[in-house]
């Protein structure tokens, strides 16, 4: 592969698209922790 | 008496120079309160290894260890990590989950100033390296740029710590540039709900894995940051977290600040490069405030309760120094404004933006198998 603007344009791309599809499934996985976990029980304070 | 002239005949006006600049990083620390836990010890360690054959960076000396133990190894990065982690609260990313995307967007300064440094001659790795000065981040911009262009280590570090201490005076114009009187006025709901103990608990054990997941050479950076943030959030290890959150950051603090002075050894720094690295350190400051206002103000199109745009600039990850100047703006705009928690949130989801964008880039930069 080749050091070229091309492949520093793709990577970027890629990267900045993981990184938001990273996001997008910690996101998920807040909104399932918040749901299923909303309070807390008192026995464990 | 000639070994004893032999020091002052070796100066040079490099030399000197390189003495003005450690004067100067230990002038703003002191007088002008810019990060001085790191420019100090910088500026210090710029000028210890800027003396003629200076004892502290020869083959054996002090810097010369702690450079190849702490951050030849990335060890010093990955115990600031755990330290940061012991220090954050997640509650508010939490409370408000959707800011998560302001931590990805305010990325965007990774992203363009990579492209100009690209542009502008640098090989990729070193372009990346300088792109994620744009993470706001010390510990991760040292962390990328050790791996793929130690050379630059200097200027890199001095640039990203530098600019995250002028956070309030770049950030501002910014986002007054790019929003409305009217828009900086919008308020955002105050009724959050609390996080119950589980989800503090099992969130740096999910990010960890996530993150993992998608990026395994983010590993070493989320895995400390979040190991820091459990051992916050347990409840059982207070002792350990308060010896994160004091001891351990400071020492690593200042370890860290002298070994990354010492590679400013004026041949190396000296150079058109640092000018240039200088100059696209701010470069990333801008874009990637603009780049989460501007992620906001899209969002407003479709949101039907508005966001309040400026909480975009707070993704990057600066903690808390953005956080507080967006508060500031909008209390100024309008004295009853509350936006601080959203903004603590955006921005500790800028802290997790910025490891995940600069884990993703270094895997696959390290994919492409340059030299």
């Amino acid at each position: 592969m080749t050091d070229s603007i091309v492949t520093t344009l793709r990577i970027l791309l890629q990267s900045l698209g993981v990184t938001f599809f990273g996001m997008i499934i910690i996101y998920s996985a807040i909104k399932l922790l918040v749901k299923y976990f909303p309070e807390d029980n008192p026995e464990d304070q | 008496m000639a070994v004893l002239l032999a020091s002052f005949q070796a100066i040079t006006w490099k030399t000197l120079v390189m003495y003005a600049i450690g004067g100067v990083l230990i002038y703003l620390a002191i007088k002008k309160d810019y990060e001085p836990m790191l420019l100090l010890p910088i500026g210090f360690g710029a000028i210890l290894a800027n003396i003629p054959f200076s004892s502290a960076i020869e083959e054996n000396g002090f810097l010369t260890i702690l450079y190849n133990a702490g951050i030849h190894t990335e060890l010093f990065p990955i115990l600031i990590f755990i330290a940061i982690g012991a220090m954050i609260d997640f509650g508010p990313l939490l409370q408000q989950p959707f800011m998560l995307f302001f931590g990805a967007a305010a990325q965007f300064g990774i992203f363009v100033t990579t492209l100009l440094a690209r542009s502008l001659g640098f090989t990729l790795k070193e372009a990346v390296s300088i792109g994620i000065i744009g993470a706001a981040d010390g510990p991760t911009s040292i962390y990328v740029a050790n791996l793929f262009a130690g050379d630059l280590i200097g200027p890199i570090s001095v640039a990203a710590y530098s600019y995250m201490s002028l956070v309030p005076l770049i950030q501002p114009p910014v986002i007054k540039a790019l929003t409305t009187p009217e828009e900086r006025k919008i308020t955002m709901d105050l009724n959050l709900h609390p996080v119950s103990k589980t989800t503090r608990i099992l969130f740096p054990i999910i990010v960890t894995l996530v993150a993992g997941s998608i990026a395994p050479k983010s590993v070493a950076l989320v895995g400390s940051l979040m190991f820091g943030n459990l051992i916050r959030e347990c409840g059982v290890l207070d002792k350990l977290s308060k010896a994160a959150q004091n001891e351990l950051s400071n020492l690593v603090t200042l370890l860290l600040g002298i070994t990354i002075g010492s590679t400013m050894v004026a041949e190396k720094f000296l150079t058109w490069k640092t000018i240039m690295i200088l100059g696209m350190g701010l470069f990333a400051f801008i874009f990637d405030t603009a780049g989460g206002v501007l992620f906001a103000k899209l969002l407003n199109l479709f949101l039907p309760r508005k966001v309040n745009p400026m909480i975009g600039a707070a993704g990057i990850s600066a903690f808390p120094m953005s956080a507080r100047v967006i508060q500031k703006m909008a209390q100024k705009e309008n004295p009853g404004n509350f936006v601080l928690m959203q903004a603590v949130g955006a921005n500790v989801a800028g802290q997790v933006g910025s490891i995940l964008a600069a884990g993703v880039l270094i895997y696959l930069v390290s994919s492409l198998g340059l030299s």
